[in-house]
């Protein structure tokens, strides 16, 4: 197994971890809630087309929702019930159709992961059929990003892939879903990692754990001894390890160009939640519709991992975790680095929330802004090794098209933590991001209308 | 002398050789610009907003000139037709528009939950998603488009942004930069129009705001000209279409719908109390007396009004055939036929009714009583509603048999007398 203290090289942080609020040794299975609202936009790209009416009756596993492009997913209803209404979802900016689904209370509550897993019979497994599996079973990126996983294992042709790359960093402070999953169930990680090695034609595979999950790290090393190709290596705690370049660079040592993708120095990389859900889908056919979500911050009674089904409001993890204490402020979707506050307890869960924070007042360091001091902490901390002042400048003053830099910011939060004078960084970024889109929509639109008046003239 | 005559004579001449060139070179470089550029853009308002689409007013005369179609949002139609008048030709579309925010979710109507630190812009806001209000279509009232317009036509007023229509010139920045799409150009003008984009159902819209559109399709029932679409719980009202019967504005039980010169509108705080509006409330009570006169006049139902009750009579038919088909709908029935009577109770007695004899009315009297206990009954005891229809039927069928304008009603009736 490779040394110790491996990382990336440039920028980056250390943010106080407090992981050891939500314990990583193990999870519960939340309850069936009354009702949940599943989102058909849980995932990067087109939301899925609903195939259920209302007052339909649906079965644990059901497709009620097909991927509608070639960058979406299918969501499946997570346990028996019946639809009760055709609503939206407001998950962010995203305001997705959705459907209510009245559970079956009698019916049993989303299975946990098998506690003895068999290993996979590869053999009996040809490469396309896993990429189908994968794609009917509804499977994203569970790190976050969300991003259709079968898309991602069928890069463009031409490119060479050698390395697969797993992400067990959770670098994100407060969250242990991802330790927690691995000390719990290495098998389905090491089993759903053979199957991407075979899926891309890939012989070697790298997970990659901070030291500050030793367990982790222990258990998934055992569990792989014997299987050949996968290495377990240990790195240094520090903020954005999981990013994806970050962790490229930090394992196998290879540097991704600003504006390129893994695929591009021969690497994919995946989630070890991911991994996990493949495992699942390939040996018992069981659709994308749980996860591990670390329910955790000092704003909740008794902060723990939680194994809910996908569509469970903010509000019943709440109470199923003790209910708020009284220095509640505020509710995060995700980790406190990157994630997104909510106003709005009925949000629902999704694929990809890894975490739900309840802060209290003292965690949630609100700060007035001061002006800038151009001290370039920003800027020697940034690990894509952009000037986040000055994008901050640009989109300050509406120069968007100037800002194109941004569109390499994974928003990872570093320039935020680390400013003195409290400035918005990446709020501004990520204003600049979407505006750029915007302009790239509306400038195509724009082209397509003019085409389509030369066409007809 | 020779002393002055030399350099006069050599700056002279120099003079001339250079003055020679530049005629040259101005024949030979000579670009024709028609005049008429200069002349337009001299009668252009010179905002350079862009918002005709061109870099800016000498852009927007080239290409007038050279015989584009276009229109500039900020000059008046005077100006239009004076420049028309310099091109000799007719300018396409100039019905001036206006700005309009479609959110009237000020502080007194939506409903707040939580509390924004983040910086001050709406398009960052909405990246965050509901921010401090619970609606997730709504004004966010940040201020971003009040930044944007540079004709100082937009303000926040009680949480949201309003437009005033006499600085407002139309050139579409706010519409451009507003990130949930709530601003849209209107024509200018009496306008009738549904000022909310929330695509929720009703109960999560009633949560969020005290005035958004909850989808119930009353307005779309009572349109006599189809002139509202309705998609995704939302209505909304095609201005093409619309004929300004203010039907929809009576109709909207969450006086959302709105009647508005927008020429001269600005939202207050007032106006959401009223609910309907003063021209509205004019226009109304001056469309109901004509109706009545004419109606009077001719000595029957005036047109709409007939219209109306055929309409819902023919709702009244198709319920009860689609009750009989589906055991269903039948439970729900009693209340929907309810619904229907009451409404052509409202409309008053139908004109071809003949003055009734005393006799005649008690019976219709008492048989109406009953059904009216029957249903009370049905709708306090569920065993009893399941049967209600049948009961309910047999009522209706004995009042069809009153009904005198039936004649075999009236042999019956007669055989029944004698």
């Amino acid at each position: 197994m490779s040394g110790h203290g491996l990382t990336f090289r440039r920028g980056g942080t250390h943010p106080p971890e407090n992981k050891g609020l939500c314990d990583a040794a193990s999870y519960t299975v939340l309850p069936t809630p009354a009702e949940l609202l599943v989102a058909m936009s849980q995932h990067l790209g087109a939301p899925a087309r609903t195939l259920v009416k209302n007052r339909d009756e649906v079965e644990a596993g059901q497709l009620i929702g097909e991927s509608s492009a070639f960058i979406s997913a299918n969501i499946h209803a997570p346990v028996k019930g019946t639809i009760k209404g055709l609503d939206m979802a407001h998950i962010g900016p995203v305001n997705s159709p959705a459907v209510t689904i009245k559970t079956d209370q009698s019916a049993p509550p989303v299975p946990e992961y098998e506690r003895e897993p068999k290993p996979l019979d590869l053999a009996a497994w040809e490469k396309d059929a896993i990429l189908a599996r994968i794609k009917e079973t509804g499977i994203v990126g569970m790190g976050g990003a969300t991003f259709p996983t079968h898309v991602k294992l069928s890069p463009p042709p031409g490119a060479k892939l050698d390395v697969l790359v797993l992400n067990g960093a959770e670098c994100e402070p407060y969250l242990t879903a991802d330790d927690c999953l691995m000390r719990n169930h290495p098998v389905q990680v090491l089993e759903g990692t053979r199957a991407i090695m075979k899926a891309c034609g890939i012989d070697r595979a790298v997970i990659g754990i901070e030291d500050n999950k030793p367990e982790a790290y222990q258990t998934l090393s055992s569990a792989a001894e014997g299987l050949g190709g996968i290495e377990i290596v240990r790195c240094r705690t520090r903020y954005p390890q999981g990013a994806e370049k970050q962790l490229i660079e930090a394992t196998v040592g290879r540097k991704v160009a600003p504006g390129n993708l893994p695929f591009t120095v021969g690497v994919v990389v995946q989630n070890v939640a991911t991994t996990a859900a493949i495992y699942e889908a390939l040996t018992a056919g069981q659709p994308l519709t749980r996860r591990i979500i670390s329910v955790t911050g000092r704003g909740v009674n008794r902060p723990q991992n939680v194994m809910a089904p996908v569509g469970t409001s903010v509000a019943e993890l709440l109470e199923y975790c003790g209910g708020p204490k009284d220095d509640l402020a505020a509710v995060v979707m995700g980790g406190p680095m990157m994630g997104r506050a909510t106003s709005d307890l009925n949000e629902p869960t999704a694929k990809g929330t890894s975490g739900v924070l309840f802060l209290t007042k003292d965690e949630l360091v609100i700060r007035e802004e001061d002006p800038c001091l151009r001290c370039g902490r920003c800027v020697s901390d940034c690990p894509m090794g952009l000037v986040p002042t000055e994008l901050m400048s640009l989109a300050m003053q509406g120069r968007f098209e100037e800002a194109t830099d941004a569109l390499d910011c994974v928003e990872c939060g570093t320039c935020a933590f680390v400013c003195p004078s409290n400035r918005r960084l990446v709020q501004w970024i990520r204003l600049a991001k979407w505006e750029l889109g915007r302009m790239r929509r509306r400038a195509q639109m724009k082209q397509k209308e003019t085409e389509a008046k030369a066409a007809k003239s | 002398m020779i002393d002055i005559l030399i350099p006069a004579g050599v700056m002279g001449g120099l003079g001339l050789a250079l003055a020679a060139a530049l005629l040259a070179a101005a024949k030979k470089f000579y670009v024709y610009e028609d005049p008429r550029i200069g002349q337009v853009e001299e009668m252009l308002p010179g905002a350079n907003c862009g918002g005709c689409g061109k870099a800016g007013c000498k852009a927007f005369a080239e290409a007038l000139v050279a015989g584009e179609d276009g229109n500039c949002p900020v000059a008046s139609a005077e100006t239009m037709a004076a420049i028309a008048q310099v091109l000799g030709k007719e300018l396409g579309n100039t019905e001036p528009v206006v700005a309009h925010v479609m959110c009237e979710g000020l502080k007194s109507s939506a409903t707040f939950n939580g509390l924004y630190h983040g910086i001050t812009d709406c398009r960052a806001a909405h990246l965050i998603g509901q921010v401090d209000r619970v609606c997730s279509y709504g004004c966010i009232g940040l201020g971003t488009c009040v930044e944007a317009c540079a004709f100082d036509a937009m303000e926040i007023y009680n949480g949201v942004c309003r437009v005033i229509p006499e600085n407002c010139v139309a050139c579409g920045k706010c519409v451009e930069v507003c990130p949930r799409d709530l601003i849209v150009l209107l024509p200018k003008g009496r306008q009738v129009f549904v000022p909310c984009k929330s695509l929720d159902v009703g109960k999560v819209t009633t949560r969020a705001c005290e005035i958004g559109c909850i989808g119930c399709k009353k307005c779309v029932k009572v349109c006599p000209s189809d002139a509202i679409e309705f998609e995704n719980n939302l209505a909304r009202i095609i201005p093409e279409k619309c004929t300004q019967c203010f039907e929809c504005v009576e109709a909207c039980p969450r006086d959302l719908i709105k009647v508005r010169d927008l020429a001269e509108f600005f939202i207050t705080e007032d106006d959401l109390k009223a609910g309907l509006d003063s021209i509205a409330k004019a226009t109304w009570q001056a469309r109901a007396a004509e109706k009545a006169k004419a109606a009077q006049a001719a000595g029957g139902e005036a047109p709409e009004i007939a219209a109306k009750r055929a309409k819902f009579e023919k709702a009244l038919a198709d319920a009860r055939a689609k009750a009989e088909a589906d055991p269903e709908y039948a439970k729900k029935l009693p209340k929907i036929e309810e619904g229907f009577l009451k409404k052509l109770t409202e409309l008053g007695p139908a004109p071809d009714a003949e003055p009734t004899d005393p006799e005649l009315a008690a019976r219709r009297a008492k048989i109406e009583q009953a059904l009216a206990a029957a249903r009370a009954k049905a709708e306090a005891d569920p065993e009893y509603a399941k049967k209600f229809p049948k009961i309910e039927q047999g009522f209706l069928n004995k009042l069809a048999a009153l009904d005198p304008s039936s004649k075999a009603a009236e042999h019956k009736y007669e055989e029944e007398q004698s």
